[in-house]
């Protein structure tokens, strides 16, 4: 994506790539990618009525306001298409997008130490219980154990939260969540400066 | 602004929108145009042929008559209901049909998950005459749905789409039968047609034709339409057991035709489309729009249209020997949908008269000239004046056409096509008249059209020549169909001169026609 002045060209590589950082863990939900695909058309002013076969990708040129309430619109779509809400009007899914659209927004990215985290929870069968910072440093390999604090689990433990792999109980407790019921939209806001 | 990105000179695109499709005349590789054509072909066939199709068009014609009313979101929202079932379905019986193999279509990424889609639904490795069969009972089963009867017994005007179960919507019927065993009986049904046509010649892919016509023809036919029962019923099988109810082809039609009925007394003022079912009565459903629906764009013609009182300046085309005047007769809508006009206002009338030429600033076509004339009488004859008709103005406006028609001169006198031909020409042959024509390709500039020109001829009579301009897909399926229908087959008949017999006629309408249209072909009507 490439920003010119208030203008982004926005192409289908990107909502590609969009697609991939929000998807569901096993990413073939086609409901709720085609949710996606036809919130993100519309809202950018993609095509008028009817089914188009059209070559090649695309490509278009919004204000950044547009562009920014387009790519959450789709997402809203998904999610609410994925919530089991597909009958929610259109124009009710743009203005929600509208209003998170004005916030900073931006999809929570895990690195390899939180995903490692996680997965070694996982294996040690401490999914859907209670778990303090430093019961999660024990569960970890000793050798791995030298080089990060309480502190950094704690941490590690609050992204996966961000993230929607885990919530948070209490000042020092976390419940990572099950294999399947991750919650799939966890949007991390920002209020931008006025 | 919108642009497509990566697109070569062999990839073209189309569009389907519940009425016909659209595509350009640009010159194009004929696989790729054939691809484009078939695909949107296959939209149009979906929808005339299934409950929820017919539902679907039916919005969509009322969201035409009342663009201010409710019925156009009505119609996106059916739409977005099906839209994966008809894509898969599309792309998947173009693919199969013009001999290439399921697979991502290089030059349409976008188009890859529907492939995929397809791919799961009847597995990777099917031989297409199983893959054709299991693509079409798969979007059948999911196009066959309650939301027709839903809609009939609510009352149009009281039912919302909201209204539909889950299941009664054909995106979660795919779904339901991708989560389901579908996959697994048409790879069953794979092995048990190996074993049986296996050793069939036109099972085996010879040179690049991976499915001859013979895979569709005779014992192989029959064949084909059981296993299209099977895979039916198996489809059926699933979507019960997923908690939904099928209703069986055809079985939808009443329902279809009480549902029209309403649609009609919600519009009085009438409908553009009323689907197959009653636009072609005892017609084969399977086999509308290639001659019915096309719209051709065409890129040669000016936008700009200037519109002068008739004697203002002169409307004369052509040089030397090649003087004349040229009128069409055609609708107000159909310029002004096509040009930015200037100049005086068109008359307000169901269909005019115009003399019509092009004005040139150099070599470069400026613009397109246009003046209105009430009748023939009106016209300086120093020239010789050739006349064309659209179908569209002769049935908005019978007798106003009918005046020029009588007046022309038989032999520089056209109807020109842009409402549906099929229907016209049964119409036109019931009493025993006979259609002699000849199809030519006429390449020129960056166009590539189909021209089929014909005559109706009865007992000495003739008619004006109607010409319908095409494309190579509608030319090709103009012959299958004449072959497939006997009445069509014994009143068309070749007439293999007919080009150069009405050079001069021919030679002065298609340079119009071509160069001042901006949308020709039977559905373009409504542009």
């Amino acid at each position: 994506m490439t920003a010119s002045e208030a203008t982004m060209t926005f192409d289908s590589h990107d909502a590609d790539a969009l697609w991939q950082a929000w998807a569901p863990a096993d990413g073939d939900d086609i409901l709720a990618r085609a949710a996606f695909e036809r919130m993100l058309r519309h809202t950018a002013g993609l095509e008028d009525e009817g089914l188009y076969f059209r070559p090649g990708g695309w490509s278009v040129d919004l204000p950044a306001t547009a562009a920014r309430v387009a790519i959450v619109a789709a997402i809203l779509a998904a999610g609410f298409q994925l919530a089991g809400l597909e009958d929610l009007d259109r124009e009710v899914i743009i203005a929600a997008a509208g209003l998170v659209a004005s916030m900073d927004l931006r999809p929570v990215r895990l690195g390899r130490q939180e995903r490692r985290l996680a997965d070694r929870l996982r294996d040690r069968g401490l999914e859907e219980t209670p778990i303090s910072a430093a019961r999660a440093r024990r569960e970890l390999p000793k050798a791995r154990r030298r080089d990060v604090s309480r502190d950094d689990i704690a941490d590690a433990l609050d992204r996966l939260v961000e993230a929607g792999l885990a919530d948070r109980q209490g000042d020092d407790e976390w419940v990572l969540r099950a294999r399947g019921s991750e919650a799939w939209i966890r949007l991390s806001l920002r209020v931008g400066p006025d | 602004m919108l642009v497509c990105m990566g697109v070569s000179p062999q990839h073209v695109g189309g569009h389907y929108d519940w009425f016909g499709w659209r595509v350009g005349a640009a010159p194009a590789d004929v696989a790729a145009g054939r691809l484009v054509e078939t695909h949107e072909y296959f939209h149009r066939q979906l929808d005339d042929t299934t409950a929820f199709g017919g539902l679907t068009t039916t919005m969509a014609a009322l969201a035409d008559a009342q663009p201010r009313d409710r019925w156009s979101e009505l119609r996106d929202r059916l739409q977005a209901m099906s839209d994966l079932v008809h894509e898969s379905f599309a792309v998947g019986l173009s693919l199969l049909t013009t001999q290439r193999r399921l697979a991502p279509i290089a030059g349409y990424p976008t188009y890859d998950r529907h492939v995929e889609a397809a791919l799961r639904l009847v597995g990777r490795e099917s031989h297409p005459w199983v893959a054709l069969a299991a693509l079409r009972a798969a979007a059948t089963a999911c196009m066959q749905t309650r939301a027709l009867e839903v809609a009939v017994k609510a009352g149009l005007a009281r039912f919302e789409a909201s209204a539909l179960a889950r299941l009664d919507r054909p995106n979660h019927r795919l779904v339901a039968l991708l989560n389901g065993s579908y996959a697994d009986a048409v790879a069953e049904e794979e092995l048990r047609a190996r074993q049986q046509h296996g050793q069939q010649a036109w099972w085996l892919p010879a040179d690049d034709v991976l499915l001859p016509p013979e895979a569709m023809d005779g014992a192989a036919a029959d064949a084909s339409g059981r296993l299209h029962r099977r895979l039916l019923a198996c489809a059926e099988q699933i979507l019960r057991a997923a908690g939904a109810d099928m209703v069986a082809p055809e079985v939808h039609h009443d329902d279809l035709r009480k549902l029209l009925g309403q649609a009609r007394e919600l519009a009085p003022e009438g409908l553009v489309r009323i689907g197959a079912l009653v636009e072609a009565p005892g017609g084969e459903l399977m086999h509308g729009g290639a001659l019915d629906s096309q719209t051709i764009e065409l890129p040669a013609a000016p936008l700009r249209a200037v519109v002068l009182p008739y004697g203002e300046v002169s409307g004369v085309s052509g040089e030397r020997e090649h003087r004349h005047t040229y009128v069409v007769v055609t609708r107000p809508q159909r310029i002004r949908a096509a040009h930015r006009l200037e100049g005086v206002a068109l008359p307000d009338a169901e269909s005019l008269a115009v003399v019509r030429t092009t004005v040139f600033d150099g070599e470069r076509r400026d613009c397109v000239l246009m003046l209105p004339v009430d009748a023939p009488e009106q016209l300086d004859e120093s020239v010789p004046v050739y006349v064309s008709v659209l179908s569209s103005a002769a049935a908005a406006s019978p007798q106003q056409t009918g005046n020029w028609m009588r007046w022309a001169d038989p032999n520089r006198v056209s109807l020109v096509m842009d409402t549906p031909a099929s229907a016209a020409l049964r119409r036109w042959c019931a009493g025993g008249a006979r259609f002699r024509t000849q199809t030519r390709l006429v390449r020129v500039e960056n166009m590539e059209v189909r021209i089929i020109a014909g005559r109706v001829e009865e007992l000495g009579r003739r008619s004006p020549l109607v010409i319908i301009p095409s494309t190579e897909f509608g030319a090709r399926w103009f012959e299958a169909v004449r072959a497939e229908d006997a009445q069509l087959d014994a009143a068309v008949h070749d007439d293999p001169e007919l080009f150069e017999r009405e050079s001069d006629h021919l030679d002065v309408v298609l340079t119009h026609l071509l160069f001042e249209e901006r949308f020709v072909g039977t559905g373009s009507w409504r542009r």
